[in-house]
């Protein structure tokens, strides 16, 4: 015993002493007339057990624990050091399951849970509204007005900063064809982040003073960097947003939530500016504001919500009939009411497969500790027989896992501090606001999950070590009934149906991915441009936008390569929302669901949406006034309405309570969800007043020519539009991009699924077929042939996969059902997806099986039975 | 076997603890000594097993009862005597009151019994 320093001289000591004992008693006997030899071994015989007294002297001394933890220690040391190589695959498929989890989890925690700061995290708080009893939908806005903001930063004590942020959505940076994002922001907001800035200045309290009043602007360091050079005298110079000159005052350093994300920071009262018209500072009743703050030290969450409650509940009294509940949360994505319930579906489906992955890591590492295990019983058999007590042996072998785990665990500390950072960049292009490495929870999080695998790894093979027949392990031989273990067949199949669920998620979202830009949407999209519009009134007054609108579709459809040109009201692969549309006769809440388009004449033409009955609009129906109202109607709505009869000539009322005569039927298109069938759909023409709508641009030849042609003849007639044409395709493909990183992390957990099933299930038919090797030999000489014994090896692996791949399909399936919530109901959810993971993995199982029990059958079968 | 002789410490645990206490008090002792002691001293009724001594005297030590030193005997040979301590002597004197307890309660049950059969 190393351990404690003076425990070795101690056990001399004991030593000494038993042995001054038994001197002195030989002696006396000496004296007494006994040889000495004679004296010598009945002071012995009257001692006892010197060992054994030694033993029991020894508990008494306390530490006895850490002396047999530190004999367990050393022994499984040295057992790992015995076989390197299985150790070390042991420990590397360990620390790359609970690595891979820890840097997850650190994901999800920063993202989810945790304070969206850096600095003192603890005092930050978010304030949310909920109003009902304001607006037709409840629980719709989660802003503040201007003037709650006010009421509550003079009025709140527990707050010592309030800030408040609102998104201006995209605006035009001098002449860029892109759009930048620009917030709208308090003045102390900078401050309430604990964000410095890099160059210049922030915000000044005078900025903030009077609406419209402070043409000033901070960039972030990302536009500082990338549009600027990182130019050092960057304060001052002039830039033009939505072709109005701001002044640049500074940038800004720290991480904005990805959910924010602006490339420019203007004051609030800039807000009139940028809402085209829509004054914040005037409407009082306009919810516009996201409010954050620190907490006053001394002050708790639950302090400020009370007295944010009770200032809300005396504004109410200056808007009738509103009622405000306020919450106040540490500004995370999870303790937003908005953002909960996405974070409910998405947490469980990213940490899922990460808890499979590792599980079938521990499943690994058992079946690996238990044929090491199988083949030690000879050695625990011996201790048995030699005395040694169950619980000891067990402690003895579950010391193993323990250390195997903590050594994985060790190793997957270094990932878990590493591999955020990267995941950050490879799935956002862009570094994590908490950069600084695992936080507390992390490492809890760590050293709970390393406990569990180590727990689960080593307590099977240690169970299964003890399950010895001391007869027959003594000898030295396999009993038939432990060479086919059944603790091992379990963990076969259970890992086949956790790889199973890993391996369809990868085949599922591979081809999600692949599928975005296959599948036929029901219209063109490679030669088709969007290209969204928007006029301000003012400067604009009714009549001149309305001009323009009608300018710019006859000049576009003028150019060269335009086939046609229609404004269009709902932009196709994005969200719509329904309205209720009734059949005559119908009172108000008897219709059904319906998506009210409004599009020009043109539209089936330019977007080349089939018309499968009557006719598609002609320019007399705009004309022909309001008594001779028209509409054409998708199939979906055909049928949803009118059952199988023929809609043409029927009539609907529109959710304006205006009727609406069918004159055809159109295709149905797949533009909302992915890869579905729109719902019932109407089209009505377009009235030429209307002030809304993207122009969508039917064009032959090539995008590149065309593109620039569009941007300009629109710019020549308003320059402040901000013109970025994009084919419907590139839209698309924008989409399959953004899925793209999520497409290759669960691709990637797939293929590790894969790999170390295969290992697994390798590991362990390789193991029981050295095992049986005598039992084969005895089989062939008996009659029976190779090939005969190799399809019975295999039938039962077949037969254990097959389990594990029924018990993979029952997790599978309401795991694909939650993420079907998500994405919709796409045609990949189908049976083929189940179909090709269960192949892929049953292949790859099976060859895992024919390897080994291929390489069993080469043996002579005299050999074999003269083995051992 | 190991708990053969942890069954028979706790067994004789409250009287060895006394006996090698009262031992003490005579005088210093090495483990040999104390067990020829009270074979001696008990007119050689009472023979105490090495497996329970020690582990004993150990314990003894490490509650502070007792305290050990390595010295070399009369026979020049090297020997760990033990020597009663102040919180030994007075454990000694509650063990012994508890004692006398015990053995009068005892007295007092067995002798009515004895009386009534006479």
């Amino acid at each position: 015993m190393r351990f404690p320093f003076w425990r070795r001289s101690r056990q001399e000591e004991l030593g000494d002493e038993i042995e001054s004992h038994l001197r002195m008693a030989a002696r006396e006997r000496e004296d007494r007339g006994e040889t000495s030899r004679q004296a010598e071994q009945s002071a012995q015989r009257e001692f006892g057990n010197a060992g054994l007294v030694r033993e029991v002297t020894r508990d008494q001394w306390g530490w006895r624990w850490l002396e047999t933890l530190f004999q367990d220690l050393r022994y499984s040391l040295r057992g790992m050091r015995r076989a390197p190589l299985l150790t070390l695959t042991v420990i590397s498929a360990l620390a790359a399951g609970i690595g891979l989890n820890a840097a997850v989890f650190a994901i999800v925690d920063e993202s989810w849970f945790q304070a969206p700061v850096e600095k003192d995290p603890g005092s930050f708080v978010q304030a949310i509204p909920s109003y009902s009893g304001w607006f037709d939908t409840e629980d719709r806005f989660r802003g503040f007005t201007v003037k709650d903001f006010d009421a509550i930063r003079t009025q709140a004590k527990s707050l010592s900063e309030l800030a408040g942020f609102s998104s201006a959505g995209g605006v035009k940076l001098d002449d860029d064809s892109t759009q930048s994002g620009l917030g709208m922001v308090t003045c102390n907001f900078f401050k309430a982040y604990g964000w410095e800035p890099i160059a210049g200045r922030p915000f000044l309290p005078q900025e903030c003073a009077t609406p419209g009043g402070s043409p000033v602007v901070v960039i972030s360091e990302a536009l500082w960097r990338n549009r600027y050079a990182a130019d050092p005298h960057i304060a001052g110079r002039i830039v033009h947003i939505n072709q109005r000159p701001y002044t640049v005052v500074g940038v800004i350093g720290g991480q904005a939530p990805a959910w924010m994300n602006p490339a420019l920071w203007a004051p609030y009262t800039m807000q009139p500016e940028f809402y085209r018209g829509y004054d914040g500072f005037k409407h009082a009743d306009y919810p516009w504001l996201t409010a954050f703050g620190r907490l006053k030290p001394g002050y708790s969450q639950r302090d400020a919500q009370a007295e944010l409650r009770l200032i809300e509940s005396q504004q109410d009294r200056l808007i009738p009939g509103r009622k405000t509940a306020v919450q106040v949360t540490n500004g995370s994505l999870f303790q937003n009411p908005d953002t909960r319930s996405f974070g409910l579906i998405i947490i469980p489906l990213i940490m899922g497969p990460m808890a499979l992955i590792l599980l079938v890591a521990c499943t690994n590492v058992t079946m690996l500790l238990l044929s090491r295990a199988a083949r030690r019983r000879g050695e625990i058999a011996i201790r048995l027989t030699l005395g040694a007590g169950r619980g000891r042996l067990l402690r003895m072998l579950a010391t193993e896992g323990m250390v195997i785990a903590v050594a994985a665990g060790a190793i997957s500390l270094y990932l878990a501090y590493k591999l955020p950072g990267i995941f950050w960049i490879f799935a956002l292009g862009q570094r994590g606001y908490n950069s600084l490495g695992p936080d507390w929870t992390v490492l809890a999080y760590l050293a709970g999950v390393t406990l569990l695998a180590g727990c689960i790894a080593g307590f099977a093979p240690a169970r299964e070590s003890l399950k010895v027949d001391l007869l027959t392990n003594l000898k030295g031989r396999e009993g038939a009934t432990t060479a086919r273990s059944r603790t091992r067949s379990i963990l076969v199949i259970a890992q086949m149906a956790m790889s199973f669920v890993l391996v369809t998620a990868g085949v599922l979202f591979v081809r999600l991915q692949g599928s975005i830009t296959s599948v036929d949407p029901g219209f063109e999209t490679r030669q088709v441009f969007v290209v969204p519009m928007g006029v301000s009134v003012p400067p604009y007054t009714k009549e001149s936008a309305a001009a323009f609108y009608r300018a710019v579709q006859q000049r576009v459809r003028e150019l060269p390569g335009v086939r046609s040109a229609s404004y269009a009201t709902i932009v196709p692969f994005s969200e719509v929302v329904a309205d209720e549309v009734r059949l005559p006769g119908e009172a108000k809440g008897q219709g059904r669901k319906a998506v009210v388009e409004h599009v020009s004449t043109s539209f089936f033409e330019t977007l080349g949406i089939p018309i499968l009955r009557g006719r598609a609009f002609l320019n007399s129906d705009v004309t022909a006034g309001a008594n001779a109202k028209v509409a054409v109607v998708s199939s979906a709505f055909a049928t949803a309405f009118w059952d199988r009869q023929n809609p043409v000539g029927k009539v609907a009322v529109m959710p304006d309570n205006k009727q609406v005569l069918v004159v055809g039927v159109a295709r149905d298109t797949k533009s909302t969800e992915f890869d579905v069938p729109d719902g019932p759909r109407i089209y009505v023409p377009q009235d030429p007043q209307a002030l809304t709508g993207s122009l969508m641009v039917r064009f032959d030849g090539d995008v590149r020519s065309l593109a620039p042609a569009i941007t300009k003849t629109i710019r020549d007639l308003d320059a402040t539009q901000a013109v970025a044409p994009t084919t419907l395709r590139s839209i698309l493909e924008d989409r399959a991009e953004r899925i793209r990183p999520l497409t290759e992390i669960v691709a990637f957990m797939a293929l590790l699924g894969l790999l170390l099933a295969l290992s697994g299930v390798y590991g362990v038919v390789a193991f029981s077929m050295s095992q049986r090797t005598r039992e084969f030999g005895i089989r062939m000489v008996l009659g029976a042939t190779k090939e005969g014994i190799l399809l019975s090896v295999l039938a039962s692996g077949l037969r254990q996969i097959a389990i594990g791949l029924l018990l993979g399909l029952l997790l599978a399936l309401p795991a694909a059902w939650a993420f079907r919530g998500m994405v919709g109901n796409s045609s990949v959810f189908d049976l083929s997806t189940y179909c090709v993971g269960a192949l892929v993995l049953a292949a790859t199982a099976l060859l895992a099986c024919y390897i080994p029990a291929r390489r069993a059958m080469r043996v002579d079968p005299m050999v074999a039975l003269r083995y051992e | 076997m190991k708990s053969r002789y942890q069954n028979r410490i706790e067994l004789l645990q409250g009287t060895l603890d006394l006996l090698i206490l009262q031992t003490l008090q005579w005088g210093s002792q090495h483990g040999y000594g104390i067990t020829q002691a009270i074979r001696a001293r008990s007119g050689e009724a009472l023979q105490v097993d090495t497996g329970s001594l020690y582990p004993a005297l150990h314990r003894l030590e490490r509650q502070k009862w007792i305290a050990a030193a390595w010295k070399v005997s009369e026979n020049k040979q090297r020997v760990r005597v033990y020597r009663l301590t102040a919180a030994g002597k007075k454990q000694l004197l509650s063990e012994r009151s508890r004692w006398e307890q015990l053995s009068e309660a005892i007295a007092g049950i067995l002798n009515p019994a004895k009386g009534n059969e006479a």
